[in-house]
């Protein structure tokens, strides 16, 4: 488990992180959402040890990660601007990985190579971005370790390759527990891949919930009343915990918080002529959450 | 990284990383090692011996094989030192990316094992190939010339390079580690080279000009740029120090800085913030201290620049060139550092200090409140004093003028003495008698109270009135400090006490290097007499050896004895150099280096023929008449008898650029009929001094652009003659007839004459 306590973060004038508190949790996969700017990187440099925090502290499994290599042995980084060895070929950064990374595996990684299409002694600088951004996620699953840390590895990726990704990382948090932490800004790519999600903006984390839970405890009803007098502000007194409505002539739409069931029966009680719970996008989610808190969401990510 | 990974995996790792760098330097080795050998070795075969590659002999093989891979060739530093950065940097670059420093910065491996891994792995790159490359050169210059133990000089040489090649590799390791970018890592390079180069040139210029009697001698001054800019140095010291090479104590210091400077490099990288690289400077203390050490500096260097380049001063310009100077110093630091055009306007602590302290500097030279420049220690406080003055130690003799030899500081080793280094003399001459130089010091502070900045008015030579004279005065005080100020003043005033440290005996131990001679260490004596030929091509006449020892102790007693008077009033008649095998060996030494790197050049080879000549003076009874008793006639020059004719005749160059030294009918003033009393004040009144301030020249009697010849002819024998050079007249002793005859030719007769003397006896 990963616990971020009171972490802040200056690069001279600029507050990157002013002081943020969360944890993420093992064997789920953790996605760190905020614009350009929001402190996504800073946060995964510090979560990785590369950078130092001014104030504060990172632990993981309780054991500060700057300078402590045994710590460092069980995450992986992979930056947003992928980085490999001048003329190196996927088999070259293998055989540097092993030498580093005492759980690597090497028949895996081979396995993964040869499944995704990547020919091991072809050089990485004739690959194409996208088939980069695959290596990378495959050295850094099969390094073994327990934390992968990946800074926008998926923007860009088709929805194939997400959802390839997705079943390993399943694989992976299944088999041995491992602990994807992905940082994007684009919301429709991380809600094939994340199990819980962090809004990060202007240095603070706004909420971080698990997404289950949200699209367990909201959702969008469309209804139609016979009756036109009913308006939000008496269901709300009668109980419903409504987040958003708007009125398109005749068709309520209310984002809703509560059990499904239980909006489902109150609803029932005012004879909507036509009533359907229509499932909730993350984006949709994230908007509802942001607005309550006073955010425009569509300002800060979409 | 666990401890299952090895430091060795870590070093494998980089090399494996580094191959294509490590191949580029193996073939810039092959090319200066096996190939340029094969070049050179086959070179001298076929052409320098194609007849006879036997009379290559063993020991020029020596000289050669150190003139292309030693320490001193500055091609090959040069190439060496290019080898250097390149390893260096290909190893430590990656820190100027923020890529791939997060990269690397993400791995499981500690910072000092990383960092130490590279640098031993970069050290190792240069030093497998070189000595395997300079072991390989020494086989093939054996195999193919015949000859052995190469082997031994190779490795010495590789050992005193590889000093320098850890400088410049501790050095770029240091300015990569403190910048985030390429640009910003060539202006710290820059500034590491010659910061202390530049500030130590201003200090000096703010002292030379305000607190000019605390004059900094040359020595001092290169030992400091050795000490503050040692890559910069060792570069200078290749292509300038013709005299020992590059000294062991320097090597090993090169060395010791080069290591300093890894270690220091390591410390900085594990605090290195990884976020800091593509910035400039990486740590901002580092860009405070850069900051005020450069406006400063060139601020200070500024107002000294404006003297410099005028040879004149004005306060008004260096108070506006200081501040020119601290302002452009000022824009381009900030500029360099924050690449944002808006932090020129930034006025912050470090701009107030550095102004403040620049502002202080300048006053504290100018107003000199510690009142440095008009220090004299109080009498009980000295022990004993030493005193240098350029004509004082003149001695007449223009061989012993030319090219006198010093000890050096306590050791009294050997060193071939420049024109003007009194700093080691004064640490040597300890005159217990303090009167005379204490009272010249005085005048010297009295003068300095009134002068507030450096006389631009003096010479050496002081040879006219409105021209101060420069002493150098050392005093060695009893709490063991030694002091030395440069006094300028009026000679006339001090000359009685001048003659009076001529004639202390202690002065003549201190300043003369024949009396550290141990007479039972003599190896030979020559003396070189006026006679028969004059000038350089004069007879030299060895001595056997038993009269060695005896005309040492007659010699040394009487140069003792010699005043300051006697010496004006006389003129040296011989001159006398006792050999000793230190002295020798010292000159062969030299000679070889001169030889291992200037074979093409100019340069003249130090030879003992060339060095420690002292003057014989007529009222040198003892030594002379040893001499003559050994045969040797030193007096037959000056005298009279069976002279039958002088001739003095002007030297006229002939169309074809050709001197034509001798044509009787070119004779311009023929004394055939001299009485005896006139041959006698001829011959008394030659010198063969030619100094200005104590003869008169021929060329200074009448037309001081043309050469004159003076011919003597005497009975039964060949005509001597010499060159106006050889012959001048006394001080004060200008025959009435020469005089009447060159004025009667010149009508402004003496308007050439810079001395001063002629003007006043006619």
């Amino acid at each position: 488990m990963i616990e971020i306590k009171g972490i802040k973060k200056r690069f001279g004038d600029i507050e990157a992180l002013g002081g943020i508190d969360a944890s993420i949790e093992d064997a789920k996969v953790f996605g760190l959402i905020g614009t350009n700017g929001a402190g996504k990187s800073t946060l995964l440099k510090l979560l990785s040890g590369i950078i130092r925090p001014d104030a504060g502290e990172i632990l993981v499994d309780e054991r500060s990660v700057y300078e402590n290599t045994a710590v460092k042995e069980e995450i992986l980084y992979i930056s947003d601007e992928l980085y490999f060895f001048m003329n190196a070929s996927p088999k070259d950064m293998i055989e540097f990985y092993v030498n580093l990374y005492p759980k690597f595996d090497k028949t895996f990684c081979k396995k993964l190579l040869s499944g995704f299409g990547l020919d091991e002694n072809r050089r990485i600088s004739t690959y194409s971005k996208g088939m980069k951004k695959q290596l990378s996620v495959i050295l850094g699953l099969s390094a073994g370790t327990k934390y992968l840390l990946c800074d926008e590895t998926f923007d860009g990726l088709d929805p194939v390759m997400r959802q390839t990704v997705k079943s390993l990382f399943a694989e992976a948090i299944l088999e041995r527990g491992l602990t994807p932490v992905i940082a994007s800004h684009n919301l429709r790519e991380m809600e094939d891949i994340c199990d819980h999600a962090g809004l990060l903006h202007q240095g603070g984390i706004i909420f971080s919930r698990d997404i289950d839970d949200m699209k367990l405890s909201l959702h969008k009803l469309q209804c139609v009343f016979k009756d036109d007098n009913i308006t939000d502000d008496i269901l709300k007194k009668d109980g419903l915990d409504i987040v958003l409505h708007k009125k398109t002539g005749s068709i309520h739409t209310f984002t809703v918080r509560g059990g499904r069931d239980e909006i489902i029966n109150r609803i029932s009680t005012y004879n909507p002529i036509f009533q359907e719970i229509i499932p909730l996008s993350l984006e949709e989610i994230f908007i509802s959450e942001t607005e309550v808190q006073g955010y425009d969401i569509k300002a800060l990510v979409l | 990284m666990t401890s299952k990974h090895s430091f060795f995996k870590l070093l494998t790792e980089d090399f494996r990383r580094r191959l294509w760098a490590f191949a580029l330097i193996i073939i810039g080795f092959l090319i200066a090692f096996p190939l340029w050998s094969f070049f050179v070795t086959d070179n001298i075969v076929k052409y320098q011996y194609r007849d006879n590659v036997s009379r290559y002999t063993e020991s020029q093989m020596y000289i050669d094989f150190a003139h292309y891979y030693g320490a001193n060739n500055p091609d090959f530093a040069i190439g060496l030192a290019a080898i250097t950065i390149f390893a260096a940097a290909t190893g430590l670059l990656w820190l100027y990316s923020p890529k791939k420093t997060d990269f690397f910065h993400s791995l499981p491996v500690r910072r000092e094992e990383r960092f130490s891994a590279i640098f031993i792995n970069g050290l190792l790159q240069i030093t497998v190939p070189y000595l395997l490359c300079a072991v390989l050169s020494a086989l093939i210059w054996q195999g193919k010339l015949g000859a052995t133990g190469l082997l031994g000089l190779s490795v010495i040489l590789f050992l005193k390079n590889m000093c320098r090649v850890i400088l410049i590799y501790g050095l770029i390791g240091l300015v990569i580690v403190l910048t985030g970018n390429a640009f910003a890592g060539i202006v710290m390079a820059f500034i590491i080279c010659f910061e202390g180069l530049l500030l130590f040139w201003g200090i000096a210029s703010m002292i030379e000009l305000h607190l000019y009697t605390m004059e900094i001698f040359s020595p001092l001054y290169n030992d400091y740029i050795m000490k503050t800019t040692p890559l910069f140095a060792g570069f200078a010291m290749t292509y300038h120090i013709y005299v020992t090479g590059i000294p062991v104590t320097t090597l090993v210091g090169m060395l010791i800085i080069g290591l300093i400077s890894g270690f220091v490099s390591l410390l900085l990288y594990r605090i290195r913030p990884s976020e800091k690289s593509g910035k400039s400077i990486v740590f901002d203390a580092a860009k405070h201290i850069i900051y005020i050490l450069v406006t400063f500096t060139i601020a200070i260097d500024a107002a000294c620049f404006v003297t410099a380049l005028n040879s004149d001063y004005s306060a008004a310009w260096e108070i506006i060139m200081l501040i020119v100077g601290f302002v452009l110093a000022h824009i381009g630091v900030r500029l360099f550092m924050e690449l944002d055009i808006r932090s020129v306007l930034k006025i912050g602590i470090p701009t107030i200090i550095s102004g403040s302290l620049t502002l202080l500097t300048l006053l504290m030279f100018k107003a000199d409140p510690l009142g440095l420049n008009t220090y004299i220690p109080d009498k009980e406080d000295i022990e004993s004093m030493g005193v240098y003055e350029y004509m004082l130690n003149q001695d007449v003799s223009p061989m012993l003028s030319s090219y006198a030899i010093n000890a050096v500081g306590s050791s009294r080793a050997w060193s071939l003495r420049s024109d003007y280094e009194p700093y080691y003399l004064l640490k040597n001459l300890r005159l217990t008698d303090i009167e005379a130089p204490y009272a010249i010091a005085e005048e010297g502070v009295r003068n300095a109270a009134k002068y507030p900045v450096k006389p631009f008015q003096y010479n050496h030579y002081a040879e006219s009135d409105d021209m101060l004279d420069m002493i150098s005065v050392s005093y060695h005080l009893k709490n063991g400090r030694d002091i030395s100020r440069v006094y300028y003043l009026d000679r006339e005033k001090i000359s009685d006490k001048l003659s009076g440290i001529y004639d202390n005996p202690e002065y003549k131990r201190g300043m003369y290097t024949v009396y550290d001679i141990d007479k039972e260490k003599l190896s030979g004596a020559t003396i070189c007499t006026y006679a028969g030929y004059f000038g350089s091509a004069s007879p030299k006449i060895k001595l056997s050896d038993e009269t060695i020892k005896e005309l040492y102790e007659a010699y040394t007693k009487e140069f003792e004895e010699l005043t300051d008077e006697e010496r004006h009033r006389e003129s040296p008649v011989a001159e006398i150099q006792f050999m000793q095998k230190a002295l020798e060996d010292f000159l062969k030494e030299e000679s070889s280096i001169k030889e291992q790197h200037y074979m093409d050049s100019f340069y003249i080879y130090p030879e003992m023929e060339m060095y420690d000549w002292y003057p014989i003076y007529p009222s040198f009874k003892e030594t002379i008449a040893l001499a003559e008793k050994n045969g040797i006639d030193i007096m037959g020059a000056y005298e009279t008898e069976g002279i039958t004719k002088v001739e003095i005749s002007k030297d006229y160059l002939l169309e074809n650029g050709e001197n034509e030294y001798w044509q009787e009918e070119t004779a311009e003033l023929m004394l055939e009929k001299m009485s005896e009393e006139d041959k006698k004040s001829f011959m008394d009144s030659l010198t063969m001094c030619t100094l200005d301030y104590i003869a008169v020249s021929f060329g200074s009697l009448a037309d001081s652009e043309s050469d004159y010849i003076v011919q003597i002819h005497r009975e039964g024998s060949d005509r001597e003659y010499s060159f106006h050079q050889s012959y001048a007249f006394k001080e004060g002793k200008v025959p009435d007839y020469v005089a009447r005859y060159f004025g009667e030719k010149q009508s402004d007769f003496g308007k050439n004459n810079t001395s001063g003397y002629l003007s006043e006896k006619h």
